[in-house]
């Protein structure tokens, strides 16, 4: 099977009856995939249930693919699907709103505040994750989602548009209010550029 | 570029979206103009810190039952034939794989059971059971490297790597009055079929022959006709098409019997022979080779499996059409799923053989349900392959 066979060709074989076709597509995307539904639902055990849905949602509906269609949207937009799905139904069985002012309980944001700042540039990692999931999780659910389509899909502006249905300066609009929301409560949790100075650059 | 235009353009300056000239016209533009500057810098900043969040590798565990769902599916394209095809196949680019197809629909309609006839939500959702497409030998010029069996089974030495699809439940009476073959060409339904994403998982699937009607009737009168196919994991597929020697007695009457060094006890259906309970007791300590074939020389050594999923079909079973058991490559217990025609119930064990999670799909809804939930199985060494089916519905 040659390394450069396009997403598209692949799917043709697939369609044609070729599983192993399908376990290439599944090998080359699964990874990008995988980050989006980690990072868009932050929920490790519910992105694996949301990973291993995707792809069985699209075995089952790979015979409606057509040609026209990129393999990696229609890929993401059942991805996304899914992933919209599992954020509306939590939303009715989220016990802990993101910040904990409701109910007087610490949120994500309280808690990863509530760690002692980061004493240098070297505390990325252990330290540094759980705020930066923190402020991923703070965003609005469309917000989040361009932005992990983008920095963890790999999607451009166009496919994300294509993928959310919306129109790409909406996308762009909201890529911009994501990072600058990003940006505002990453500063509350104490990471700024400043703070963490060489890892950034 | 005036200002309006340029900051219009900043976000994707700095994703890379630009092409090189405009980009460096956005360029030459911020470097003049102090907020886009700024806004630029902020836009990279904060990238810069977000990208401190590491990419991760996407998790093994469950691709098993994906790419089950994957090969049944393509299996059903190639036994369904040429409606499905697109019509770039037909150009005489594939002729090699058309050849193939061809025979494997051949083969199949000698061999196939009848189809489920009807399918609900939840079969929809894990896919359809296991079922061997291998094309034979002399046949399939693909077959050493592209088309290596993706499900085998051991019928005995003469059996080797055939076509085999578990019992389905009764046909409707539409399905059992039609003519027992199906033509393989022209298709009688090609729109139909072409539009089964739609309506499919529906409309009966390829007709069974004479032969395996009488079978599959014969089966569901007997109660739970168990069988069973095994499926080797994603890594597998690389290796040689050497015949599976799955090592499984099994309760059904219809099974070529395994070699004889472990010749089957004649079991009384329904119930798993009492040595078939002590194997699937003892599954979850089994280390190294694939869990199933643990006892078989040939599956052990280099082939470092990283788990296996098995799948056996339970005939006239409503509460537990089909299960799907899916194995580390330790041997040890992940998931014991029940597919029935009402609903649908994952239950996934932890590296201690205990119960970590269950949920249960019903009528498309997926409800988690509590640990101490009635009916479920609490230890991975009560559950398995070869745990007795729950048919009540």
């Amino acid at each position: 099977m040659p390394h450069d066979e396009s997403d598209e060709q692949l799917m043709r074989r697939f369609q044609a009856g070729d599983a192993r076709a399908f376990e290439t597509l599944v090998r080359r995307h699964r990874t990008a995939l995988w980050n989006f539904l980690l990072r868009h639902v932050g929920d490790r055990a519910r992105a694996e249930d949301l990973l291993q849905d995707a792809l069985l949602r699209a075995v089952k509906a790979s015979a409606g693919w057509e040609d026209r269609a990129k393999v990696t949207t229609w890929l993401f937009t059942i991805a996304r699907n899914v992933a919209t799905d599992e954020l509306r139904r939590a939303v009715h069985r989220r016990a802990e709103p993101l910040d904990g002012r409701d109910d007087g309980k610490a949120g994500p944001i309280d808690r990863a505040a509530s760690d002692d700042p980061p004493p240098d540039a070297a505390a990325e990692g252990a330290l540094l994750r759980p705020r930066l999931e923190a402020a991923l999780a703070a965003l609005p659910v469309e917000q989040r989602e361009v932005f992990v389509l983008r920095e963890h899909g790999g999607l451009g502006f166009r496919e994300i548009a294509e993928v959310t249905g919306v129109p790409e300066n909406t996308v762009k609009s909201r890529m911009r209010y994501a990072l600058e929301g990003l940006r505002r409560t990453l500063a509350t949790l104490g990471v700024t550029p400043e703070a963490m100075g060489s890892a950034t650059r | 570029m005036n200002h309006g235009i340029a900051s219009g353009k900043l976000l994707e300056l700095a994703y890379g979206e630009l092409s090189p000239r405009e980009a460096r016209a956005v360029e030459e533009h911020a470097a003049a103009c102090a907020d886009c500057r700024e806004e630029l810098a902020r836009i990279r900043e904060t990238r810069a810190l977000m990208s401190l969040l590491p990419a991760e590798p996407a998790p093994e565990r469950g691709e098993g039952l994906v790419l089950a769902a994957a090969r049944e599916e393509a299996a059903k394209r190639v036994r369904r034939g040429r409606a499905i095809l697109p019509p770039w196949l037909w150009a005489g680019t594939a002729g090699a794989m058309t050849a193939a197809a061809v025979a494997v629909v051949s083969w199949q309609l000698v061999r196939t059971a009848p189809g489920e006839s009807h399918r609900d939500r939840q079969d929809d959702l894990l896919g359809p059971p296991p079922r061997v497409v291998v094309a034979a030998p002399e046949a399939a010029p693909r077959s050493a490297e592209e088309s290596a069996p993706v499900e085998k089974r051991k019928e005995g030495a003469a059996a080797g790597s055939l076509g085999y699809a578990p019992p389905a439940p009764p046909a409707p009476p539409a399905a059992k009055a039609a003519p027992g073959r199906r033509p393989a060409l022209p298709s009688p339904e090609p729109a139909a079929a072409m539009k089964r994403e739609e309506v499919g998982e529906r409309m009966p699937s390829p007709q069974p022959d004479a032969g395996r009607a009488g079978v599959a009737s014969a089966g569901t009168s007997a109660g739970t006709g168990a069988r069973w196919d095994r499926v080797e994991p994603a890594q597998a597929l690389a290796a040689p098409p050497v015949p599976s020697l799955v090592d499984r007695e099994s309760a059904d009457a219809e099974r070529v019997p395994a070699t004889a060094s472990r010749a089957p006890p004649a079991a009384a259906q329904p119930a798993p022979a009492p040595a078939q309970k002590a194997r699937s007791m003892a599954a979850p300590e089994r280390k190294g080779a694939a869990p199933v074939a643990a006892t078989d020389a040939s599956e052990e050594g280099p082939r470092a499996a990283p788990g296996a999923v098995e799948s056996r079909a339970f005939a006239g079973c409503p509460g537990e059409r089909r299960r799907v058991v899916e194995r580390d490559g330790e041997g040890r217990l992940l998931r014991y799923v029940r597919v029935g025609d009402r609903r649908t119930l994952e239950q996934r064990y932890g590296p201690d053989g205990w119960l970590v999670s269950a949920f249960v799909i019903e009528d498309g809804v997926r409800r988690t349900l509590p640990l101490d939930a009635t009916g479920l199985v609490r230890q991975a060494r009560d559950a398995g392959i070869d745990a007795p089916p729950r048919c009540e519905p």
